[in-house]
């Protein structure tokens, strides 16, 4: 089992481009998971609007695995965390792309969240 | 040419204009004599209106003044819409993407084809019953005052009352600097500018906040971690984590200096 704690390392762990990015950088150091994963989907965007997608496989790999093996808190952070954002059109002011462009990537699991079923 | 057909509207660049309106029959009334002189005078038009009534608004335009809306559309002085291809062309609704879509349309016009002004319209019938928040879309409409100041044009909203509930009349007064009532232009006293919108809309949204999340905001503007604010008040870190990130989005914070900021500001200065 996954838990709540394992999953920011996971998540950074498929997308090491994240660590020293500008959005890593906007952390504050005391930030909790919920804000840390907000930071992450932001780098995603970025790396989306400059066709850099090579770790989106394993990315979304994580949070498949998550989402099927992870405890409730862990998917709550999947869920109310990652995919919220990912998926909340104001995260993506300034950028040229939609939530809409990361359905490619999703699996199962994922397509199953309510704001995603919206972009089916 | 005389216009005999439509009354002037007096408007002035940069105008940010709201017009109300309830069934087509008035919407034709505010949304023609600004196509129409839109046209008359050389600029460039670009309306959101969609295919239902598009055949009606064109046909008003049409002839008075040597109008001819078959060779606007051809030459591209006149643009039309749908709200598919513009408010929804993401797929949902984000204010981002629709000053993006403005801006775009704006450069266009003025780069590529050469117009030295830009009438813009936008109805919105039809539009709430897809966005699901209103709050986005007035987030729009007063982000829109930041564009309408940058370039040489203007920009008529248009809604229809019976969408509307009060709530969304008092954001759209609070959000457009100037009316279309009866043929005029007027100025609007409850407008605010944007930083203003966006600082009172944060100030309601602090105030809808529970005791709960004011106390986890206080305590993470100290600068404690989300472990210490557990800790402190016996909740779980998970519990904490998502209040925080709940409230940053409610608020619309991106980092903790923007928390820090917001509260510093609303301390009572001694």
């Amino acid at each position: 089992v996954i838990t709540y704690r394992e999953v920011y390392p996971l998540l950074v762990a498929a997308c090491p481009s994240f660590v020293g990015s500008k959005p890593a950088e906007s952390a504050d150091e005391n930030d909790g998971e919920f804000l840390r994963i907000g930071y992450l989907v932001r780098h995603l965007i970025l790396l989306l609007e400059d066709l850099d997608t090579e770790s989106f496989s394993a990315v979304f790999g994580v949070v498949e695995w998550v989402l099927t093996e992870g405890d409730a808190e862990a998917r709550s952070l999947i869920n109310a965390g990652f995919l919220d954002d990912l998926t909340n059109p104001e995260t993506y002011a300034h950028a040229t792309r939609s939530p809409a462009d990361f359905v490619r990537w999703l699996g199962p699991e994922a397509c199953g969240h309510p704001s995603v079923q919206r972009l089916l | 040419v005389e216009d005999v057909a439509f009354p002037a509207l007096t408007l002035e660049s940069g105008d940010h204009i709201c017009g109300l309106y309830a069934g087509s029959a008035e919407r034709q009334e505010l949304l023609a004599p600004y196509v129409h002189g839109g046209l008359a005078a050389g600029d460039k038009c670009v309306c959101i209106v969609d295919v239902a009534h598009r055949a009606g608004l064109l046909a008003s335009v049409d002839g008075p003044g040597d109008v001819d809306v078959d060779v606007s559309l051809e030459r591209g002085q006149l643009e039309l819409y749908t709200t598919a291809e513009s408010y929804l062309r993401g797929g949902s609704f984000s204010s981002a993407d629709m000053v993006e879509f403005w801006t775009a349309s704006l450069d266009f016009s003025l780069d590529d084809q050469g117009y030295d002004a830009v009438r813009q319209a936008g109805d919105t019938v039809g539009v709430s019953a897809v966005v699901e928040q209103f709050d986005d879309f007035a987030f729009y409409e007063s982000e829109l005052n930041r564009l309408v100041d940058r370039y040489p044009q203007t920009m008529l909203c248009l809604y229809d009352v019976r969408e509307l509930d009060g709530g969304v009349l008092l954001e759209l007064l609070r959000t457009h600097p100037k009316l279309l009532m009866g043929g005029l232009v007027i100025d609007n006293p409850h407008y605010l500018a944007p930083d203003d919108y966006v600082a009172t809309r944060r100030a309601r949204a602090w105030d809808a906040l529970s005791d709960h999340e004011r106390d986890v905001a206080q305590l993470a503007a100290e600068r404690r971690s989300t472990a210490d604010i557990a800790a402190l008040r016996s909740r779980s870190r998970h519990d904490v984590d998502r209040t925080l990130h709940r409230i940053y989005r409610t608020l619309g914070f991106e980092t903790r200096d923007d928390l820090v900021r917001f509260l510093t500001e609303r301390r009572p200065r001694s």
